[in-house]
């Protein structure tokens, strides 16, 4: 069957002309989008290229700091009217690269200028004025190599963080209010509660040399290798008994001195040792060419023993209940500007156990190794500084015990121990 | 440079030095005075003192140095790998330098090839961590020239404690 054909309508067109006019419309819709999104991917790519170029600019001011303090002896050589360059282009591979030069900044400080660049050349300049300032740690703890905490201590206040430039191990379970870091590995096998970061492969911390002999202008007394005690003018003091406000001389320490290695001959000999034999002795700065022992409580909360002990040799407390402070500018003539706020300084070991009351306030600090196994109850921070192993008191940093030591950034120690410092810092 | 010429004058002065001690002995059999015994071993203690002050200072200068290139070596991978990384690099480039065994060798060339960055040229990579670890190697000596010099020192006051006792002893200090 055949349908004839029909003869068509006059179109007048109007559905195809909406179509196109629609369709073109939905085309510049898109079009205005799709070139706004390329915007957008652009700018978002320039932010990210600013960001790492100022984290570039950053990280190489950080590292001037370090540099700077590492080389405190030719500081002056960096101080010209011109800038020089301090650290040549550096490449942080996969973020970009940055440069330090530094120039005089005044008043002994120096201007340090660093420049990032980022991979697509996006460049961030900031520059900072660093001065050599007092040393102030930025931890409760620090040590220079290895520290183990496997107490369960209160590391408590604004400071209260630990640092180790070796490896930090933690077991237990201590609470830590401010960092935990190491420079090294950072292992942690108990609950330890740690505040604020806990990580290694952090940043190193800067330690100044602190030796005893540092601090021999200071002394009230020296309680010396012959048995005798001399004041600062030199003169012998009596020795009534044998003892010196309470202080009784033995010509061998019994401290444990180190292990001769294998295939050594005689072993060890001991130094001279001065010990605490009772409780009512002597406010002042001490100052010991020996070995010191402290197996005598003494001191309350209402009459402390206000002190600085800088030893020599080792220091080893033992007490039950030591009460201790350093001395303030409320004391008088016991203040001493030389060792403000040290309590302890030891050229080798500082060893405080066994306590299981008392109170210290100050700053502990040793040239050997420090441990703490008792439960004292600490004001100050306590830095071990690991130069030496000539004495085997304590043979590795360790935190054992109950301490409850707590650190608010205070107690300034002598101008004379610095550090590099970023004073104030700008981008440009 | 400078440390290098430090430790050369600290082995010169402990070795010109270390017969001191011996001298005092002499003397305490050899009718010395007591005070001038006294005095003697005075100033060998303050010379022990500053020596070891000496030996500090050179000891941080060197720890200084190797921190500062450990720093170097980690800024060529920030992301890719760590201090502690970095660290035992170092220890066995400085076995495999020592010992020159083909295992170690072959040791540390695995992980020099772990810590390379992807894109990073091979041979620019390895050429900057070689002058660096060359340079620890360097700092490395020097550490145990000042180890040997430790042990020297440590002799002394050894010598010198037993110097102190026996001079305690004869003048009735226990």
């Amino acid at each position: 069957m055949s349908t004839p054909l029909q003869p068509l309508k006059a179109q007048t067109g109007v559905v195809l002309v909406t179509t196109l006019l629609l369709l073109i419309l939905l085309t510049g819709v898109g079009l205005t989008s799709l070139a706004g999104f390329g915007v957008n991917r652009s700018q978002s790519q320039n932010l990210v290229s600013t960001k790492q170029a100022f984290q570039l600019a950053d990280a190489g001011i950080q590292y001037a700091e370090k540099y700077l303090n590492q080389h405190q002896p030719t500081w002056s050589t960096y101080a010209s009217s011109t800038p020089q360059t301090l650290i040549p282009y550096t490449t942080l591979t996969g973020l970009g690269t940055f440069t330090v030069s530094v120039q005089d900044g005044g008043n002994g400080s120096l201007l340090v200028t660093s420049t990032g660049t980022a991979s697509n050349n996006a460049q961030a300049v900031i520059t900072g004025l660093v001065v050599l300032g007092p040393y102030v740690p930025e931890d409760a703890v620090t040590a220079d190599q290895n520290l183990t905490i496997s107490g369960n201590g209160t590391i408590a206040g604004s400071n209260g963080g630990v640092h180790a430039n070796g490896n930090l191990t933690i077991s237990n379970s201590p609470s830590i209010s401010a960092n935990a870091t190491a420079y090294y590995t950072y292992t942690a096998t108990g609950t330890p509660k740690v505040n604020g970061v806990a990580a290694g492969n952090q940043t190193i911390a800067a330690i100044p040399l602190m030796r005893a002999s540092m601090f021999s202008a200071s002394y009230d007394y020296r309680l010396s290798w012959d048995g005798n005690v001399y004041n600062q003018a030199g003169i012998a003091q009596p020795l009534p008994g044998g003892t010196w406000n309470c202080w009784k001389f033995s010509s061998t320490s019994t401290i444990t001195k180190k292990k001769k290695k294998k295939g050594g001959s005689a072993p060890p000999s001991a130094p001279p040792m001065w010990t605490l034999s009772c409780s009512s002795t002597i406010n002042g700065t001490l100052y010991f060419q020996t070995d010191v022992s402290i197996p005598t409580s003494l001191g309350t909360t209402q009459a402390p023993w206000v002190t600085t002990l800088i030893a020599e040799k080792s220091i080893d407390l033992t007490a039950q209940s030591v009460v201790a402070r350093v001395p303030t500018s409320a004391d008088g003539a016991l203040f001493k500007a030389g060792t403000q706020n040290f309590l302890f300084i030891s050229d080798e070991d500082i060893h405080i156990g066994s306590l299981s009351g008392g109170n210290l306030t100050g700053v502990v600090t040793a040239y050997g190794q420090v441990g703490i196994d008792g439960n004292p109850t600490m004001y100050g921070y306590v830095v071990a500084q690991d130069g030496s192993n000539l004495s085997g008191l304590v043979t590795a940093n360790s935190l054992s015990g109950g301490l409850n030591l707590t650190w608010n950034g205070d107690l300034p120690i002598p101008t004379f121990l610095k550090t590099a410092q970023i004073k104030t810092w700008k981008a440009l | 440079m400078y440390t290098r010429l430090l430790i050369l004058s600290l082995i010169a002065l402990l070795g010109l030095g270390s017969m001191e001690p011996a001298g005092v002995n002499a003397g305490s059999s050899g009718g010395i005075p007591p005070g001038q015994q006294k005095k003697l071993l005075d100033q060998q203690h303050q010379d022990l003192v500053q020596e070891e002050q000496t030996l500090a200072q050179t000891y941080s200068q060197l720890m200084d140095q190797k921190r500062s290139l450990l720093e170097q070596l980690r800024t060529l991978n920030p992301k890719g790998a760590t201090t502690q990384d970095w660290l035992t690099l170092w220890e066995d480039y400085h076995q495999y330098k020592v010992t020159d065994k083909d295992e170690l060798k072959a040791n540390y060339k695995d992980i020099l090839k772990a810590l390379r960055a992807k894109g990073v040229d091979k041979h620019d990579f390895k050429s900057k961590v070689e002058a660096l670890l060359q340079a620890l190697e360097a700092v490395q000596q020097q550490q145990d020239a000042l180890a040997q010099s430790w042990d020297t020192h440590d002799q002394k006051v050894q010598q010198l404690n037993i110097d102190q006792q026996n001079f305690n002893q004869q003048n009735g200090k226990n």
